[in-house]
């Protein structure tokens, strides 16, 4: 990789990296982290980018997938702790979900969902981009980029249903 | 499909704004009259309305600044001084200036810099500045395409239009080029042999690829602005400073060591083509560039002539290329980076072919015949090449379609290697 710095990337995109995260994670310290995680890879593999590589859209797929791979993270060392302490969590039947706890739900069910969809998903409505934008930083076509979008919100809604009603 | 199917299909689309009026009122009357559909609509909705409240967050500048700063940490060589102002601006004035394009245009804007390190000191005028920059005779230099690291070096001397030139992987060989009257003069250093070739108009651009850097330089002089600073960074172990501009065609990068104010690093990218210029000299002594063959040397008559490169050459390229260095199959990419190295292997296989004498200087110089016509339409025209896993004889896939420069007709090439024209909307993607 020549044409380009490493240094330079950071300056160009870090903070756009940075709001991604927060965004996905709600958490200034995680977001911190997965900024960390991010350049840090890039920078391990270096020297297998070439000339001409989409720097916008691998590095918003990269933030993405390590924002939720976080979220898995914490999720399975969420339920290693309620396995320890039983009592602690499982909250009553008639609790009312605030918006904060429907989003941590929402990021939930995100990372569960196949890469792709999730990436629409997140690009789409989260970071606000037309189809256009987002095709071209997936490298898709329009059409693909808006069938995994319907697909993500259907499948979301579905868990949401089964959440919502529990 | 019953009513409820339909409309429940279209509930996603609905919930997004995305349908049409009337697809949007026969939603709302189902839904007045379905709980179902009303139910999965309002889960829709709470997705979609949860995602726009996220979509509302940023992080605080603190947490933007602390994530950058971490990253540094983790990553930053020892010492980090900023380089004066001064030679910011003057790398700034130079790209952008008018009043420099003389200079730029009489060598390249590299070393333009030689003359600028007194200027620093405030006591030189401009006209000082520029005097020097005109005198600048001589340049050395490697040139790189390609962004990978195996791709070979040429390794040039430049003084006005004349040019010495070798590959790394053509051992023996060096070509004299005298862009002015158009002809090259080959040297085998190992044979003792010399051939001259007619390298026709083709030189203007894909030859002389210093002035390639001229020309974009003074346009962006002309253009004013749309000169980027880029971050301090390091190359080859050396801190540098560097500058982008150019257009949605050509972009140039000039890394400059904020010491000596000396380049060490040009990048040109054009269209699909990327070139680095690295190892620079300025107005080091060299050995004089001349276009007579060299004593002891034994002049070739066979007669080449790059000049009139045509499709046809380029399509025995591209046989000789499936043919003879890969398995009949066409090659995953083509390019002047991709011929350059295909060259030595080419080299290796051609002795071992058997085939007359006369034929197999023939084949290595079809095959770089075929990359000079490419070069017609890699620098400036609309190409794509498409060829990768198809077998050499398939007539029914485009392996190349391309748009010579100011041609409004595109030409196909196939994988029978038969080729025609080709309309806009036949273009395989
Ligand atoms: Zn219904």
């Amino acid at each position: 990789m020549s044409q380009t710095c490493f240094k330079m990337l950071i300056e160009r995109y870090s903070e756009a990296v940075t709001n991604t995260a927060m965004r996905i994670l709600r958490d200034s310290q995680k977001a911190q982290d997965v900024h960390q995680e991010v350049f840090l890879r890039i920078l391990s593999r270096w020297h297998k980018f070439d000339g001409d590589v989409n720097w916008p859209g691998y590095l918003y797929r990269t933030t993405i997938r390590t924002a939720l791979e976080s979220v898995r993270r914490s999720k399975a060392e969420q339920l290693a702790e309620q396995q320890r302490e039983p009592v602690a969590s499982n909250p009553g039947p008639d609790w009312r979900l605030r918006a904060a706890e429907l989003q941590q739900k929402l990021v939930a069910c995100l990372a569960k969902l196949p890469k792709r969809q999730a990436d629409v998903f997140v690009l789409s409505r989260i970071e606000g981009l037309e189809y256009d934008r987002v095709a071209e930083l997936l490298g898709c076509s329009k059409e693909t980029a808006r069938v995994h979008l319907h697909r993500a919100i259907k499948s979301l809604a579905r868990d949401f249903r089964d959440y919502l009603r529990k | 499909m019953n009513t409820h199917d339909k409309i429940n299909e279209l509930l996603t689309t609905f919930a997004l704004g995305e349908l049409s009026p009337q697809e949007s009122s026969d939603v709302e009357t189902h839904l007045a009259e379905c709980p179902q559909c009303a139910s999965e609509l309002e889960e829709l909705r709470t997705v979609l309305e949860c995602a726009d409240a996220m979509s509302r967050l940023s992080a605080d500048e603190q947490t933007c600044q602390s994530a950058k700063q971490r990253i540094f940490e983790a990553t930053a060589s020892k010492q980090t001084s900023k380089p004066p102002a001064a030679i910011e601006s003057i790398w700034r004035m130079i790209m952008t200036t008018k009043k420099f394009r003389l200079a730029a245009a009489a060598i390249i804007v590299i070393a333009a810099i030689l003359g600028l390190a007194p200027f620093l000191g405030g006591t030189v005028t401009f006209a000082d500045v520029i005097k020097p920059i005109l005198n600048a005779r001589t340049i050395v230099f490697d040139v790189v395409f390609g962004n990978d690291e195996a791709s070979p070096v040429m390794h040039e001397e430049v003084a006005g239009s004349l040019i010495r030139r070798t590959v790394s992987n053509i051992p023996n060989m060096v070509m004299i080029l005298d862009l002015d009257n158009r002809k090259m003069l080959a040297l085998d250093t190992a044979a003792k042999t010399a051939g001259y070739v007619e390298i026709g108009k083709v030189g203007d651009k894909t030859q002389n690829y210093i002035e390639g850097v001229r020309r974009i330089i003074v346009e962006l002089q002309e253009k004013k602005g749309d000169v980027e600073k880029l971050a301090e960074c390091e190359i080859d172990g050396r801190k540098a400073i560097g500058f982008k501009g150019g257009n949605p065609k050509e972009k140039l990068t000039v890394w400059a060591d904020p010491k000596t104010v000396l380049p060490i690093r040009v990048e040109h990218e054009i269209g699909q083509l990327h070139i680095v210029f690295k190892n620079f000299e300025f107005d080091r002594q060299i050995e004089e560039i001349g276009m007579d063959v060299p004593r002891g040397y034994t002049l070739d008559n066979a007669q080449l002539d790059l000049s009139d490169a045509a499709e046809q050459d380029l399509i025995e390229s591209l046989r000789i290329w499936a043919e003879i260095i890969l398995d009949g199959t066409f090659p995953d990419a083509i390019g002047t980076d991709h011929y350059m190295k295909q060259i030595a292997v080419l080299g290796q296989k051609i002795p071992r072919l058997d085939i007359p004498d006369s034929e197999k200087v023939q084949l290595g110089f079809k095959f770089g015949k075929g990359m000079i016509f490419l070069q017609k339409f890699e620098f400036g025209g609309k190409w794509h090449y498409a060829g990768k896993g198809v077998k050499l004889g398939n007539a029914d896939k485009v392996i190349l379609w391309y748009k010579p420069e100011g041609s409004s007709a595109y030409r196909a090439i196939y994988g029978d290697l038969k080729a025609a024209d080709i309309s806009q909307e036949n273009l395989p993607k």
